[in-house]
């Protein structure tokens, strides 16, 4: 019964229409079903392997000629310009070029319409009541007037623009989301993080801004976005599923030396945990908090905000050593003391509660 | 892309759109009609409606699905010119294999690939047209449906057919190379 589960959700990960909870729902079945993880795994490979691309190069491009040929004949005045061999050449060399002209002042135009619309957007001009939704002690997920869905975590906001779902669908956001985008061609789907944009064409991802960590990072479970800043004007990144994009924040008042060997930005391979077979970057959809072989000061980071505490390290040496774990509904006292599992140190929680101390 | 020759009219981008879908085009044609020129003809007058068609490409949701009903239409249209044959059956469909990039480097022998793709060829013909045109064409199941006027649940089901029938094979590979 469960095999007939498995080979469904497997073929929906091929094709990568398998959403996230599907993805987590076939790990499990197949720890069970070791049996068919590695014909699955074979099989995997066959689907994946790329065809032999030279031969099918050449006949498209032979193919391309014909059709250009019809293409001038049908519709002289787009296709004529490129005719550099012809008799009539420097006339149709003029008409081009006054197409071409017609064409720049088009883009141009286009252009500044695009820019000041998109300043409309990233201009934190106070956002309407009506179009802000914030989630600030726990979890909060909602379906955005467009169908997509968001789930936003503790501490984080979300700031719809003006005519969202009807004319734009750009989005601001602070603090950690998890986005499902329904898929609309005329509409593309924006996040704007700090000064970076992500651009979604229909797709599953995470984008973690919180303003203390100086970090935007985005995980992409499947479809595919890609990703500006406005800053960095040269940065354009396309991700595909399973990265994770890091980008450094522009510190303003750096040297500028340090300008320059600055990071444009850090891509890694999406880890799964070995024993839950969660991605760290999006367990806290479910409400669980994962670390895969993460560095003590990450795990600090996150143990704050997940259990809304200050952490004080006061042993350098531990800084950068790698813990493990997956948690649920334990206390604070529980978590960090599964973590002394995975390496000795350790903690007091100061009275009342609200400070922790790790040596 | 789509916007450049929506709005642009730019031709450089529309030979992009073409060397990015004419391959695959043609093979979806060719499976309808059977008959290389007639597919070569289709592809072509495809091309020339969407550039014909451009000014409304922005309203279209999904290209993907958008080409290959065209396609499909326009094949089907040929057809019944051609050797005045009855309304195409989803049955009658049969997409050509692919050739394969050297395997050495995929580390999986020939042989292997031999074994696998005649393991494809013996899927039900329904379920064999799904299955190619989610591993050949890299279509999702919502855009299979629309090109083959079926439903995303009945996609689903096939492909979960499909894979188990081919892991079944590849499991007998596996457990014939232990002997």
């Amino acid at each position: 019964m469960h095999h007939a589960r498995i080979y469904q959700l497997s073929a929906r990960k091929l094709t990568q229409d398998a959403t996230l909870e599907e993805l987590q729902e076939l790990e499990q079945l197949l720890r069970e079903h070791p049996e068919l993880a590695s014909q699955l795994e074979m099989h995997g490979r066959f689907f994946n392997i790329e065809a032999t691309q030279e031969a099918a190069d050449a006949e498209t491009g032979e193919a391309w000629e014909r059709q250009e040929a019809l293409m001038r004949a049908r519709f002289p005045e787009v296709f004529g310009n490129r005719l550099g061999h012809t008799k009539k050449g420097a006339l149709l060399k003029k008409i081009g070029w006054s197409i071409a002209a017609a064409c720049m002042i088009l883009a141009l135009t286009l252009g500044y319409f695009f820019n000041s619309r998109n300043n409309a957007v990233i201009n934190p001009a106070p956002p309407t009541a009506a179009a802000a939704i914030e989630a600030t002690s726990s979890k909060h997920e909602v379906t955005l007037p467009d169908g997509s869905r968001a789930i936003l975590n503790k501490n984080s906001h979300l700031y719809l623009s003006e005519g969202f779902g009807s004319v734009n669908r750009n989005i601001r956001l602070e603090g950690e989301a998890f986005f499902d985008v329904v898929h609309n061609g005329q509409l593309p789907f924006t996040v704007q993080a700090a000064t970076v944009q992500v651009k979604v064409l229909g797709t599953a991802f995470n984008v973690r801004a919180y303003k203390d960590e100086r970090e935007v990072e985005t995980s992409l479970i499947r479809g595919a976005v890609e990703i500006t800043d406005k800053v960095n004007k040269e940065l354009k990144i396309l991700m595909k599923p399973n990265e994770k994009v890091t980008i450094q924040l522009d510190e303003k008042n750096l040297p500028d030396i340090s300008r320059e060997v600055r990071m444009l930005y850090k891509m890694e391979e999406l880890k799964k945990e070995e024993v839950s077979g969660m991605i760290s970057e999006t367990a806290w959809v479910q409400d669980k908090l994962v670390f895969n072989s993460a560095p003590l000061l990450e795990v600090v980071r996150k143990l704050e905000k997940w259990y809304n505490v200050s952490i004080r390290i006061e042993n350098d040496a531990l800084k950068e050593e790698r813990f493990t774990g997956v948690f649920e509904k334990e206390t604070i006292n529980e978590a960090l003391t599964a973590l002394q599992l995975t390496y000795p140190f350790y903690f007091e929680i100061a009275p009342g509660g609200n400070l922790v101390i790790i040596k | 892309m789509v916007e450049q020759i929506a709005v642009l009219d730019d031709s450089k981008a529309f030979e992009k759109l073409f060397y990015l879908y004419y391959k695959r085009l043609l093979r979806f044609a060719d499976a309808i009609v059977k008959d290389a020129q007639a597919a070569e003809e289709v592809v072509s007058d495809v091309f020339l409606n969407l550039w014909r068609n451009r000014s409304k490409l922005l309203e279209i949701e999904n290209l993907n699905s958008y080409l290959y009903v065209a396609t499909k239409n326009l094949a089907i249209r040929s057809r019944t010119r051609l050797q005045n044959r009855k309304p195409l059956n989803i049955e009658e469909i049969e997409i050509e294999p692919e050739h394969f990039t050297n395997p050495e480097e995929i580390l999986l022998n020939n042989e292997l690939v031999k074994r696998y793709e005649a393991a494809v060829s013996r899927l039900p013909s329904r379920c064999q047209t799904i299955y190619r045109l989610a591993r050949q064409d890299g279509l999702r199941y919502k855009e299979i449906a629309a090109i083959l006027n079926v439903s995303v649940k009945t996609v689903d089901a096939q492909m979960a057919i499909a894979l188990k029938r081919i892991t079944q094979v590849v499991r007998f590979i596996y457990d014939e190379k232990r002997l």
